[in-house]
């Protein structure tokens, strides 16, 4: 299709014509001295770091691999098992009531603490590895995970319910056949968000206590003032967190292609 | 109508100038970024009881290093006291340069072990270090919670160097302090680092494994003054240092006052201790003399004894790569230790 | 035509509580005799009860007085085709999967299900659809698979709840005379709801028109025409108007 392929040209350009506006901007107010060279490093240095950091452990003690795949690995682990959790608890707090009058009282206490208030509990029940900081990052995924999934069930068009009724369909199929699938686009308004939490809290997980990792590298470019490190770390960040983003939303399209 | 606003407006705009001139660019007029710590103590009582002379002061107080570097690079203070870490990295960094010497915190880097770690099987085995426990076998492999690039981690490096092991030798978690003492008290790591307050709620049965005095090295506490207030206000930082160390002996041996001082100033900041605690603190680490200053700062710039003990730890900082060899070639050509306002302080004296 | 009835209602009456447990009625002592293989048309207004009353027929409601008897003895919800208003398709499943949902509950086998599925849809001129998923096809084609459901279930009582209000005059029109000849060839008694009465006129063996406060069957109509039935002959309009006079003293 060829308007298909220019469309697709066209936003991929408009992109990069916005990311190049961007960091001609930052390296101009460099340059002109509005931003100051002493406190903050312009695109070329941070990509000069970036790419020193692919191949050097200095000056924090890791290269940007290792503290890349740390990260991730946590991260992704949280958030696995944030979903896995989170998605069947919603989705059954959502259908059976008794479900949810045993369960939301304590999921309401839970939600509003901050993941970081969680860390001196954290260490002396799960220590200082890996377990202890996945805890931290689970508990900010899976908030999300168990409120869309428990909205979508409780959306669900009470015409479908009546349908299956007029098809002999009980409680349990009616949640399976019905409520579960009508949830789906839901449960991934959920994911999405619980991955974004996922990344964005491992920052904070990682100040429990690191030897490496991406919010560790950020934390010691503060310490040696390093701002190239600091925003090197915030980019591959930012930029992972928009590629995994980008591929969950590939992945929904494949699932689920009924939604709009 | 036209006149008046022009009037009004101008009036308004040197208002709004000499406010901002205010404090910090006046020839007479200083900014302090101070610590809530023993060696922000005369810095404090001189703002609060009006002691210094000369000049006006204002002080912004920092609890960490980290956001005191920051605001330095704003340019948002320009005569201070802070740990030898951060000195060195506002050193590479902002020009900051090292005048002169505060309170010896040697004693305060202390690395605990469990009463059944294997590390207190061997005593003596490094030479001249009696209570340095352990040897490089026993120490090696061990996960030691402590806080990067910090004084405690530099003394760890020398307690490393003199067991003949490298930082990659040990495992560090680096983990907020009072984190780790509860973590060590949980279980976790083999060794940990600490220092007071927080090491005085160590667990009775814990052992001194190593420490900052068991090393027999130095680290001080160091002050500090920017590059730009060194080139506008030189006599007035001068006067400053002068002072700051006249306050120093006055108020060294009211052991009452400084204490109580202390806790006012910790708990102000957000730092929970008590009396008893403040108390140790600054029995334990006492506030420099100028004499000490003297005999530290005597010689060439760039050979002095202050220069050995501060470049000792540069290095550290090169071996471990946190810093660049070119980095600490730009430290020694600027002149990061700068013994000039001591070397005429002595003289005038 | 047959005569024998296929469901007697006798005496229904529907009364609820609001937020304010103020008790409104919504239906008076409904009572109707549904002939089997007859095409009844329910008309009435918006608010004049006919969902619920359908929902009661259908035993999606069981909290009402009186009595609906089936003449081959009790029947169960899902003994009834069902095509709801807004189509009620499921966005999740293609056009086949969602008229196979229905023997699918009831566990018949795959093979059979499937040569149903297609026979219904063929029916409804739907064959070479299969694989759409609802939200690619028009209003009237998701209506037209709504009914293939209905009819797949094969039950002899089909119940439509205004089926074709949200399709467009023309769409309309046309699905109207596609079930009719669906019912003609697949002949069971259809209980249909409207409140179009041209819609009703052009449909019925016979028209009830439900209305009042709360509401009642106030008339009943028997269009005396063969079908298919024009839309412009004298007898139609006659009957139209003197269902339109009455709709309007009943609102």
């Amino acid at each position: 299709m060829k308007s298909g392929k220019k469309k697709l040209i066209r936003k991929i350009l408009l992109g990069c014509v916005g990311v190049g506006i961007f960091l001609g901007v930052w390296q101009l107010l460099m340059s002109m001295g509005v931003i100051s060279e002493r406190t903050m490093s312009t695109p070329g240095q941070v990509l000069e770091t970036f790419i020193y950091k692919l191949r050097s452990a200095d000056p924090d003690g890791a290269t940007l691999q290792e503290h890349f795949l740390s990260s991730f690995k946590l991260a992704m682990i949280g958030f696995i098992t944030a979903m896995v959790i989170g998605i069947p608890m919603g989705l059954v707090m959502g259908y059976f009531k008794a479900a949810r009058l045993l369960l939301n009282p304590m999921f309401e206490v839970i939600r509003p603490i901050p993941p970081i208030a969680w860390i001196p509990i954290v260490i002396l029940f799960l220590g200082i590895g890996m377990p202890a900081k996945v805890f931290i990052v689970f508990v900010a995924a899976f908030v999300p995970c168990v409120i869309n999934s428990y909205t979508g069930v409780k959306l669900t068009n009470p015409v479908y319910i009546n349908v299956a009724k007029t098809m002999g369909a009980g409680h349990f199929r009616i949640f399976t056949k019905i409520c579960i699938p009508s949830a789906i686009p839901m449960v991934f308004t959920g994911i999405r968000l619980s991955l974004g939490a996922s990344w964005s809290t491992l920052v904070a997980a990682e100040m429990l206590a690191s030897t490496n990792g991406l919010g560790y590298m950020i934390q010691m470019g503060r310490t040696i003032i390093r701002p190239d490190i600091i925003v090197v770390g915030m980019l591959v960040i930012g930029c992972t967190g928009a590629l995994l983003s980008f591929v969950l939303g590939r992945i929904e399209r494949h699932i689920a292609p009924w939604r709009k | 109508m036209k006149k008046r606003l022009i009037c009004a407006l101008t009036c308004l705009s040197m208002l709004i100038l000499t406010a901002c001139g205010g404090s910090g660019s006046a020839e007479n007029s200083l900014v302090i970024g101070n610590q809530p710590y023993t060696q922000g103590i005369p810095i404090y009582i001189a703002e609060e009881e009006g002691l210094y002379e000369g000049f006006s002061t204002e002080s912004l107080m920092f609890v960490s290093g980290n956001t005191q570097n920051e605001a330095l690079g704003a340019d948002e203070w320009e005569v201070g006291v802070t740990g030898l870490p951060p000195a060195i990295f506002g050193g590479v960094s902002y020009g900051l340069k090292i005048i002169g010497f505060s309170v010896d915190d040697t004693v305060s880097p202390r690395f605990y072990v469990r009463p059944d770690s294997d590390i207190l099987t061997v005593q003596g085995a490094v030479e001249g270090c009696p209570d340095i426990y352990g040897d490089a076998d026993t120490w090696r492999g061990k996960q030691i919670l402590c806080p990067t690039a910090t004084s405690s981690h530099l003394m760890l490096a020398v307690v490393l160097e003199k067991l003949g092991l490298s930082e990659s030798d040990v495992e560090i978690v680096h983990m907020d302090p009072s984190q780790a003492l509860t973590a060590f008290k949980a279980g976790e790591g083999d060794v940990l680092a600490c220092w007071p307050p927080i090491a005085y709620g160590v667990d009775e049965d814990w052992v001194l494994a190593a420490s900052g005095v068991a090393t027999g090295e130095q680290i001080p506490i160091v002050v500090v003054a920017s590059e730009k207030a060194l080139s506008e206000k030189r006599d007035t930082v001068k006067a400053w240092l002068k002072q700051y160390y006249q306050h120093c002996e006055e108020m060294k041996d009211d052991t009452d006052k400084l204490s109580e001082t202390l806790e006012t100033m910790e708990i102000d900041n957000g730092l929970t201790v008590s009396a008893e605690e403040t108390r140790m603190i600054v029995e334990e680490r006492p506030l420099p003399t100028f004499a000490e200053q003297a005999e530290l700062f005597t010689g060439e710039p760039g050979q002095t004894k202050a220069d050995e003990i501060v470049m000792k730890y540069v290095d550290i900082f090169v071996q471990e790569g946190r810093i660049s060899e070119s980095d600490k070639e730009k430290l020694i050509s600027e002149g990061f230790i700068d013994n000039s306002l001591i070397t005429e302080l002595m003289e005038e004296q | 035509m047959e005569n024998r009835t296929k469901i007697s209602i006798s005496h229904v009456s529907k009364s609820f509580e609001d937020k304010k447990q103020v008790r409104h009625q919504v239906l008076d002592d409904i009572n109707i005799e549904v002939k089997e293989n007859e095409f009844l048309v329910l008309l009435g207004a918006g608010k004049s009860g006919k969902s619920v009353l359908l929902d009661i027929i259908t035993g999606l409601d069981t909290d009402y007085e009186g009595k609906v008897e089936f003449s081959d003895g009790s029947r169960s919800t899902k003994d009834i085709g069902i095509v709801f208003q807004k189509y009620a398709l499921f966005p999740w499943k293609t056009v086949m999967e969602n008229v196979e949902m229905n023997q699918k509950f009831r566990g018949m086998g795959k093979q059979e299900r499937k040569e149903k599925a297609e026979k219904y849809l063929k029916l409804v001129g739907l064959s070479g659809f299969e694989n759409h998923y609802p939200n690619q096809i028009s209003g009237g084609m998701k209506q037209r698979v709504a009914i293939a459901r209905a009819f797949a279930g094969e039950s002899d009582i089909m119940v439509m709840d205004e089926p074709f209000g949200a399709l467009d005059a023309q769409t309309r029109y046309q699905m109207e005379e596609e079930l009719l000849k669906i019912w003609e060839e697949a002949k069971r008694t259809v209980i249909f709801v409207t409140n179009n009465i041209e819609e009703a006129v052009y449909l019925g063996d016979r028209i009830l028109l439900l209305g009042g406060s709360p509401s009642t069957i106030a008339k009943e109509y028997v269009p005396d025409m063969e079908r298919p039935r024009k839309y412009t002959h004298p007898d139609f309009l006659e009957l139209r108007n003197r269902i339109a006079g009455d709709f309007e003293l009943v609102l």
